[in-house]
């Protein structure tokens, strides 16, 4: 009876405790069962991150652990300016942007140069990428650079802000829109030459 | 409400990670582990260290103290 009482409250405390709470406790009391919650919530979602952008499944399952670790050695580091998620989310793009820088896979690999179109482009509005199907979104993501990608991932799926994304990538906010709309050309071009019938 | 396939596209990466999990989860156990044992060894050794060395210091200090008595 005890016992179930305990999973009881045990399961309905882990859904109601927020992300800054468990991290505070587990601070506190340096406990696995906060580690715990933090590991549910967070590393499906990671390993989806470092799937996109890694491409491979073994690299991917690689860099969650990294992830993982380098989030929990630097928990007493997160100050609390930005939401938990966005904080977990920038360690996970960096870690896998610089990832890829090091091993320089893309020297092999060159992207279009999109810059020329910067001025005549018009204003690709959002809808055209969020509506892209599934198939085609993956196999388009996976011939952008891993930077265009990361920005479009933090805008579309997660949602940040262009302030949120400064603080990921460290540019200030006019850069960001610069990338942001680079990426979304990018994006495009590689959907009509893959699509265009 | 507004469609938005990364969303759906990310679902199917997390679906992905069912079949390696375990074995994610295991090695982040393990490094954890190591990395707490390495914290326990030093929060353990390191005040004995510390302590080992400023008895020592002292110690030389006062037989140097009582030489030097000891010759005036």
């Amino acid at each position: 009876m005890l016992k179930f009482l305990f999973a009881v409250l045990s399961s309905s405390e882990r859904a109601t405790l927020t992300d800054e709470e468990v991290v505070k406790e587990y601070l506190r009391t340096q406990s696995d069962y906060y580690f715990e919650i933090l590991y549910a919530r967070y590393s499906a979602k990671i390993y989806g991150k470092c799937l996109t952008i890694l491409k491979e499944d073994g690299l991917a399952q690689d860099a969650t652990q990294d992830v993982m670790m380098k989030i929990l050695l630097n928990l007493s580091k997160f100050s609390g300016k930005s939401k938990f998620s966005t904080w977990v989310y920038s360690i996970t793009y960096n870690f896998c942007i610089d990832f890829i820088r090091k091993r320089k896979k893309d020297k092999s690999q060159s992207y279009e140069d999109v810059s020329q179109f910067e001025d005549v482009a018009d204003e690709i509005e959002d809808k055209v990428l969020l509506e892209v199907r599934i198939e085609r979104l993956k196999q388009i993501l996976d011939q952008i650079p891993p930077d265009d990608k990361s920005v479009l991932m933090m805008k579309y799926l997660d949602g940040m802000s262009i302030k949120e994304i400064c603080g990921v990538i460290n540019k200030t906010e006019s850069a960001i829109k610069m990338q942001i709309k680079r990426a979304k050309m990018r994006f495009v071009k590689v959907h009509d030459s893959l699509y265009a019938a | 409400m507004e469609q938005n396939n990364f969303k759906r596209l990310e679902e199917e990466m997390e679906q992905q990670y069912e079949k390696s999990s375990d074995k994610i989860k295991n090695n982040v156990v393990r490094r954890k582990g190591m990395w707490d044992l390495i914290g326990d060894l030093f929060e353990l050794y390191i005040p004995r260290i510390f302590s080992t060395i400023v008895g020592s210091s002292a110690l030389s200090n006062k037989l140097q103290s009582g030489e030097e008595e000891l010759g005036e």
